[in-house]
């Protein structure tokens, strides 16, 4: 279940980058707060605090009892922004939600057993196709994870959506039919050292950016 | 070996390599990653090296997804040529890449295994790699 974790808020005087980097410089992290209750107001928060809440149980589904100067909200953390190499959060949207109202949350798959498929020993690889279930459920009743037992999954087997195991007062957005773990046996995608030797002769005769070039020239020559 | 079947010109300008990758910064199909931390060029043979390094390692099983794909050519003038007289003629095809660019996924592998894939890979590649994970999302 979704904990509730408290978060202080400070309300932001600027605007733009130039005050969003100045506050990261400091530690902090610019977000926004908005929702039914709650007019977008432009907040920051510690990076550290910030930290501490996103990587509780729940993890990014974790309520959060955001305090923005005094006047306290129940939030969840959306549209998380990050950084695409550090990894760390440049932006974060606070979403107010009302205990009574359900929410829409993706909540992560996680595979028991993977390695105990009787599949798995007969030459098939476990293959997730599906990491997190979209659902609408009530902002405290927000399940952690759901788990999917896989430990009995012969090669061919298919798990779906209708297979996992949901607590009552959960509605699945995702369509029951969809495919959340199989076992498959892998297609050999190895070349054999003959093979490669093939291939260089091949390539050596008709290089493949030549037909690339010859489909190009043609394509210009059309153009002009 | 990848190369676009079709191209509306041949030859293209070299362009520049400023700033990070604006998407495919995340982990979306696999389980496993390899991210680039500097930007540059990876030709359609370097692709394949990396790939078939990677699927060598894990033998029977695992996916392996390529998120990039060469779709700029790249010209160059015989040797031994003076100066001038034109653009050379397209010698590849090549991807661009920038830093945090997730460029090939893997999955149904143990994650020793996956690494080990994924670092034979980064040895084919010309630029800075790291491994990356999806549950390492968080950070």
């Amino acid at each position: 279940m979704a904990e509730r974790v408290p978060l202080t808020a400070a309300r932001r005087v600027g605007s733009g980058k130039g005050e969003a980097r100045s506050l990261r410089r400091e530690g902090r992290v610019p977000a926004v707060a908005y929702g039914a209750d709650l007019d977008p107001t432009p907040v920051s928060v510690d990076e550290r605090e910030l930290y501490h809440v996103l990587h509780t149980d729940a993890g990014q589904n974790a309520i959060i009892r955001l305090d923005v100067e005094g006047d306290e909200h129940l939030a969840m953390a959306r549209e998380l922004q990050r950084h695409p190499v550090r990894r760390d959060v440049l932006h974060v949207d606070f979403v107010t939600v009302n205990q009574r109202i359900k929410v829409h949350v993706d909540i992560p798959i996680h595979l028991e057993g993977a390695e105990d498929a009787p599949g798995a020993d007969e030459g098939g690889v476990v293959e997730q196709s599906l990491f997190s279930l979209p659902i609408n459920v009530l902002p405290l009743e927000v399940p952690d994870s759901v788990t999917l037992d896989v430990s009995d999954m012969q090669v061919g087997d298919v798990k779906r959506v209708e297979d996992l195991d949901l607590a009552e007062g959960v509605d699945v957005l995702e369509d029951a039919e969809t495919s959340v773990v199989s076992v498959v046996i892998p297609q050999l995608d190895i070349p054999e050292p003959e093979e490669v030797e093939d291939a260089e002769e091949v390539e050596e005769g008709v290089p493949a950016e030549a037909e690339g070039e010859g489909d190009a020239e043609a394509a210009e020559g059309d153009e002009e | 070996m990848l190369s676009p079947r079709k191209v509306k010109h041949r030859k293209q300008h070299r362009g520049r390599m400023r700033g990070l990758a604006k998407g495919g910064t995340e982990v979306s199909f696999g389980e496993y990653g390899l991210q680039a931390l500097t930007a540059g060029w990876l030709t359609n043979r370097q692709i394949e090296a990396a790939r078939v390094a990677m699927t060598r390692h894990i033998k029977r099983g695992g996916k392996v997804w390529i998120n990039i794909f060469p779709h700029k050519s790249y010209t160059k003038k015989p040797a031994e040529t003076r100066m001038g007289s034109g653009k050379g003629s397209p010698e590849g095809w090549v991807a661009v890449i920038k830093p945090g660019r997730v460029m090939f996924e893997l999955s149904g592998v143990p994650e020793d295994i996956a690494r080990e894939a994924m670092l034979r890979a980064a040895h084919k590649l010309p630029v800075k790699c790291r491994f990356v994970t999806r549950e390492g999302e968080l950070g």
